[in-house]
């Protein structure tokens, strides 16, 4: 069974302007990773990346000014026990400044699927059914910086929400969020910058390794080819999709208006 | 009943997982062969060489302007000196307004295991043109044929 998954490599503890070899996201040890898409790269370094397989070998050539998002293609298994490594140049952390330590946002995201071959089979559904483009939207009030008031020094822990799904199974192709930042009386745009997301399955697995940063998730992203679940999620009805929201965001932005779209199809009885 | 469960309609191909079309006895995975180059003022270089490492062929299938500090022309050859075009490319070929994006070649280009990728390039600009390319593809190794 192939999960959708992302693993994230935070850069808040990396100095700017510094290098690095040989960083290191380790795999969960229960399945092999298929990486389909590296994003992330300006985010944490206004310089170079080399990347490499689980057997050490380099995706390329020498160290690249890789673009917002690359596709790997054919997809790159990584195998149980590995890692994905990298080596970073010159990194540069993106971040939201505040009075005190910046709400970093600075991350790689590794998105692909883990291989779970000896998991339980996807839940399907257990009707006939055609398929209605259908979206579940919920709209959250970020009014918690991502530092803790009023120093803005510890980071902040994430909220809880879910939607509840009902009347027929969902199936779940791709997200979008948009965000209005009443505290810089800012425009309605797609969310950029200001939320990390973590999202489960039906079952409460974690589809990410860590919070993944809006940008990376919402496919109406500005600077991003972004795009998850893939392969899309089914949450029968009566489940619930449950998420968690943390605060990028500082004091003097609050509070934001987040919408959060789950968009997809529900599968009508026939 | 439903589309594939597998794929998501509104994905990129890639996201969905391409596995590699590759010939019987090879396999296929992702490489990026780097170009830098830094060009002064009006500079034009000949005959420039990306080589091929000597573990695999390399099938080249797209390129990326991953950074140029200024506007340049280029032209490109394949291990055996043929030109993939009759002139020079200005750069702003491989972009959406100013937004690198993957300029596709297809069929893709083969190159041998110590070829040559041929670049002949010129700096359009009159100050230094820091560039850097990417050519993307697939390194195609040789499986071991059995009992070898």
């Amino acid at each position: 069974m192939d999960r959708p998954f992302i693993y994230v490599y935070d850069a808040d503890a990396l100095t700017d302007g510094a290098a690095y070899n040989d960083l290191f996201v380790p795999l969960l040890v229960d399945s092999e990773f298929r990486l389909r898409r590296i994003a992330g790269r300006p985010e944490v370094s206004a310089g170079l990346i080399q990347v490499r397989s689980d057997r050490r070998r380099m995706l390329f050539s020498a160290p690249a000014h890789i673009p917002h998002d690359q596709a790997v293609v054919p997809e790159l298994v990584y195998e149980p026990y590995s890692g994905i490594g990298f080596d970073l140049t010159n990194v540069l952390r993106a971040n939201n400044p505040t009075t005190g330590t910046p709400c970093y946002f600075s991350q790689l995201a590794f998105q692909g699927v883990r291989r779970l071959p000896d998991a339980r089979p996807a839940p399907d559904t257990a009707y006939r059914y055609y398929e209605k483009p259908y979206t579940w939207s919920t709209d959250i009030v970020v009014n918690w910086s991502g530092r803790v008031a009023p120093t803005e020094l510890v980071v902040a822990n994430g909220r809880r929400f879910s939607v509840a799904v009902e009347d027929y199974d969902f199936t779940l192709h791709f997200i979008t969020m948009t965000e209005e930042l009443v505290g810089v009386a800012g425009p309605v745009q797609p969310a950029n910058q200001s939320v990390k997301l973590m999202l489960y399955d039906v079952d409460g697995n974690q589809l990410m390794s860590a919070p993944v940063c809006d940008f990376f998730l919402n496919a109406g992203a500005r600077n991003y080819n972004s795009l998850f679940p893939v392969p899309p999620l089914l949450y029968p009805a009566g489940s619930q999709i449950l998420f968690d929201v943390h605060s990028l965001l500082a004091i003097a932005s609050l509070p934001c208006n987040l919408e959060i779209a789950f968009c997809g199809a529900r599968r009508m009885p026939c | 009943m439903g589309a594939n469960a597998a794929v998501n309609p509104f994905a990129p191909p890639a996201y969905n997982g391409l596995i590699g079309g590759y010939p019987s006895g090879y396999v296929d995975v992702d490489f990026t062969y780097v170009y830098d180059v830094v060009l002064t003022n009006a500079q034009a270089l000949r005959d420039q060489s990306v080589p091929i490492m000597s573990d695999a062929d390399f099938e080249w299938r797209a390129l990326i302007q991953a950074a140029a500090t200024g506007v340049y022309a280029i032209r490109f050859s394949d291990s055996q000196g043929y030109y993939l075009s009759n002139g020079f490319l200005l750069n702003n070929n491989f972009l959406v307004a100013t937004v690198p994006i993957p300029f596709p070649v297809s069929p893709g280009v083969l190159f041998p295991q110590g070829g040559r990728i041929g670049i002949d390039i010129t700096n359009l600009t009159a100050v230094n043109n820091t560039i850097q390319l990417l050519f993307r593809g697939v390194k195609r190794y040789r499986l071991p044929r059995p009992g070898a």
